[in-house]
């Protein structure tokens, strides 16, 4: 790795309720494209931070500009995560596109936009891509294939949390969705969840819509010395490539740095992110 | 039995190495290995990922009711409860 490090800015996109943080990581060398990066859900965006770092800084390095936005409610943008739904994150990933096709018409840079997009940052990937009915190369870091099971697990950390203090969990599960249902916020490992934020990622699932024609490239952690992608995964893949779409799919070492506790590593997940993307630059 | 105990436990362990980002460390645990409490890397976001982690590799649906602090207490009453539920 290059001891030169890229330039980095941070600032904000947007006023008041519309305010966002966006770090922008400029291209060194030879410009190849831009990435705008799609970021996990709730903790699962803190736990990730270190290692998207590491990577945006390599992509960097290799001539592609990464544009990160915490999206409304997360990390340092405005409002509090019990603001956030579905579609204002659609919103903001516009906002986001918007501007890097801003910065790319002012420096007369070509290249393609490349969406990275990391575990649910792929289901919002997803609905943004149908429903705009946009094709971008798209680089998805172990993609959260259905919306449901996942909000489920992320309502278990409410579980986790009542076990850890009274080893009794009662049905918690059940009054969470109750209380969704209800259209009430529910506070869950120091986040507020509204309803409408629950109801956009439990019907979501990741897939490409049929105007979708630009490649994907799916890189998964595994354990073990010969990683495999999950079946679920590869079951996807095989099912997308049959509809027409061109599809990857790499299994790399590493450990699970989104939801581990202790700030952990998947280095190897960077060299394929990069063979990828030296395919879609022009 | 104890053939198919023993293969629950590894199981188990593997779960919880992959899960905890443990590096190996699940090598060392045995039965009585206490977890919840215990084990720092065992916070509430974990217990969730496990949770979903046993349904997919076990291929079993897990209710909150079944659920209590007792089931993760050390690393032999995970992998019975899982034997129960495979039972």
């Amino acid at each position: 790795m290059s001891l030169v490090f890229p330039k980095r800015d941070a600032c904000f996109l947007g006023e008041h309720e519309e305010r966002r943080f966006c770090l922008f990581t400029h291209a060194m060398g030879r410009p190849r494209g831009t990435i705008l990066y799609v970021h996990p859900f709730a903790e699962e965006l803190n736990r990730s931070r270190r290692m998207v770092a590491l990577a945006t800084q390599a992509f960097a390095q290799q001539g592609w500009s990464v544009l990160q936005m915490d999206l409304r409610g997360c990390g340092d943008s405005e409002g509090d995560f019990s603001d956030a739904c579905w579609d204002s994150w659609l919103a903001d990933l516009d906002r986001a596109h918007a501007w890097l096709d801003a910065f790319k018409a002012q420096h007369d840079l070509r290249g393609p936009t490349v969406l990275w997009s990391l575990r649910a940052g792929s289901l919002l990937a997803s609905s943004w891509l149908a429903q705009r009915g946009l094709s971008q190369p798209w680089l998805a870091w172990q993609p959260v294939l259905q919306g449901a099971p996942y909000l489920t697990q992320f309502l278990r950390i409410r579980l986790g949390a009542d076990l850890a203090s009274s080893s009794q969990s009662g049905n918690v599960l059940a009054e969470l969705r109750a209380a969704l249902k209800r259209g009430e916020t529910v506070s869950v490992g120091g986040y507020g969840l509204s309803a409408a934020l629950a109801g956009g990622l439990e019907s979501s699932g990741l897939a490409l819509h049929a105007g979708f024609q630009s490649p994907l490239c799916v890189i998964e952690v595994a354990s073990g010395a010969a990683p495999e992608l999950s079946p679920a995964t590869s079951t996807w893949l095989d099912k997308a490539r049959r509809a027409g779409h061109a599809c990857e799919g790499v299994a790399t070492s590493g450990n699970r740095f989104w939801q581990s506790a202790e700030v952990e590593l998947a280095l190897d997940m960077i060299a394929p992110s990069q063979t990828a993307l030296r395919g879609w630059a022009p | 039995m104890g053939s198919t105990l023993s293969t629950h436990l590894r199981h188990v362990l593997t779960l919880l190495d992959d899960s905890l980002s443990l590096n190996g460390q699940s090598a060392s645990f045995d039965r009585d290995t206490p977890l919840l409490g215990a084990l720092p890397e065992l916070d509430s976001m974990a217990v969730a990922t496990l949770l979903t982690a046993m349904e997919e590799t076990f291929g079993i649906a897990i209710g909150d009711d079944e659920i209590d602090g007792s089931v993760f207490a050390t690393v032999g009453s995970l992998a019975d409860f899982i034997e129960q539920k495979l039972a």
